[in-house]
């Protein structure tokens, strides 16, 4: 089984690196997540982080790239609210890097 | 095109009413046009009301409440559905409209897509 | 004038005739030369594709029924991904993905998304529910 090492406990993840128990989180545990996907978390990183995870607490819902767009512009403005701002903090799928890394659960595969 | 999708289930007594929200999502990513209606005891999955711990499931509201998020905004409810189950207007969530059996019949006449559940 | 379809199965097979009658549907469907796009398997449909059914022998087994049709006209059946999951339908690529010990997934059938139901109703003629 696949796992993450944080403070000397095990963090058992899927093969994609997705936590299989979400309650495991915590701010240590997402800068590990974020250390598999070489991203170093700053203050404008944990912006985001905190934003996917309220978008999760409202909506249920691991957000798809478009949604969270809409979502970021409405609370953060567009000068963050867009998808190069994103990529620049999580390169290549944003939506789903930061779900990993929020501890949310996978996004559907679906969408 | 556009896609309209007639939803009768109330949110909570099958998993097809999750289920074709989710449908509906995956219309939206393909930049198509769509309207929803919730028919007859489909209204309920309108209700604004947030907790479903007891029943040990996530709201249903939250699904519905990104709707707009997902650009689905035609949102719709039949005013003689919600007039018979005695349902007020306050506690449906507000962006959904109510419409009459005639712009139902409206909307069904310019829609490329129906399909119910 | 020959029409493509686009069917959509959500009935649980055995509990629900209408898979049976999705079935039968298509092999009418292919015997008047119409084509169809595409089967999608959604909700409790996805139980369709499960290898593991065992009906009595004086019955006949739907996913292996499904599977003659599919080769017979090179049928595209696509099982949707989160419903099967959900439901305990696990092909072996998934079966991977979350290390579990056995896959169910009848062959012939794939597994895939919504956005190829979204697909084949624009590509469709016509498109058909089964299901309650």
């Amino acid at each position: 089984m696949t796992h993450l090492v944080v403070h000397g406990k095990e963090i058992a993840t899927d093969k994609d690196g997705f936590l299989k128990h979400l309650d495991d989180w915590s701010p240590d545990v997402a800068a590990a997540l974020a250390e598999t996907v070489d991203i170093q978390l700053t203050d404008t990183h944990w912006e985001l982080i905190s934003l996917v995870q309220e978008f999760y607490q409202k909506f249920g819902l691991s957000p798809a790239m478009r949604p969270l767009i809409k979502y970021a512009k409405f609370e953060l403005g567009v000068d963050k609210g867009n998808s190069l701002y994103f990529l620049q903090h999580f390169p290549g799928s944003p939506a789903k890097i930061l779900s990993k890394v929020a501890g949310l659960p996978r996004p559907d595969n679906c969408l | 095109m556009h896609f309209l999708y007639l939803f009768t289930h109330q949110a909570y007594g099958h998993s097809l009413a999750r289920e074709a929200l989710d449908m509906a999502l995956a219309t939206a990513a393909f930049d198509q046009k769509i309207s929803l209606v919730f028919l007859q005891d489909g209204i309920y999955q309108l209700l604004s009301s947030k907790d479903a711990s007891s029943i040990e499931t996530k709201p249903h509201c939250g699904v519905i409440s990104a709707l707009p998020l997902y650009d689905i905004e035609n949102i719709f409810y039949l005013a003689t559905d919600r007039d018979d189950r005695c349902i007020n207007q306050e506690s449906l969530l507000a962006h959904a409209t109510a419409i009459s059996p005639s712009d139902l019949q409206a909307l069904m006449a310019s829609a490329d897509r129906i399909q119910s559940f | 004038m020959s029409l493509c379809f686009a069917i959509l199965v959500t009935g649980q097979s055995y509990s629900d005739q209408s898979s049976a009658t999705a079935l039968r549907f298509c092999k009418a469907v292919l015997a008047r030369q119409h084509q169809i796009y595409r089967v999608f398997f959604f909700n409790d449909g996805v139980h369709c594709a499960n290898s593991y059914i065992t009906p009595p022998q004086d019955e006949k087994a739907l996913p292996d029924q499904w599977q003659q049709l599919q080769q017979e006209h090179e049928l595209d059946l696509v099982v949707c991904v989160s419903s099967a999951l959900k439901r305990g339908i696990i092909d072996e690529k998934e079966a991977q993905r979350y290390e579990i010990g056995g896959h169910n997934m009848a062959e012939g059938f794939s597994i895939g998304g919504l956005g190829q139901w979204v697909d084949a109703c624009i590509s469709a003629d016509r498109i058909i529910r089964f299901g309650n």
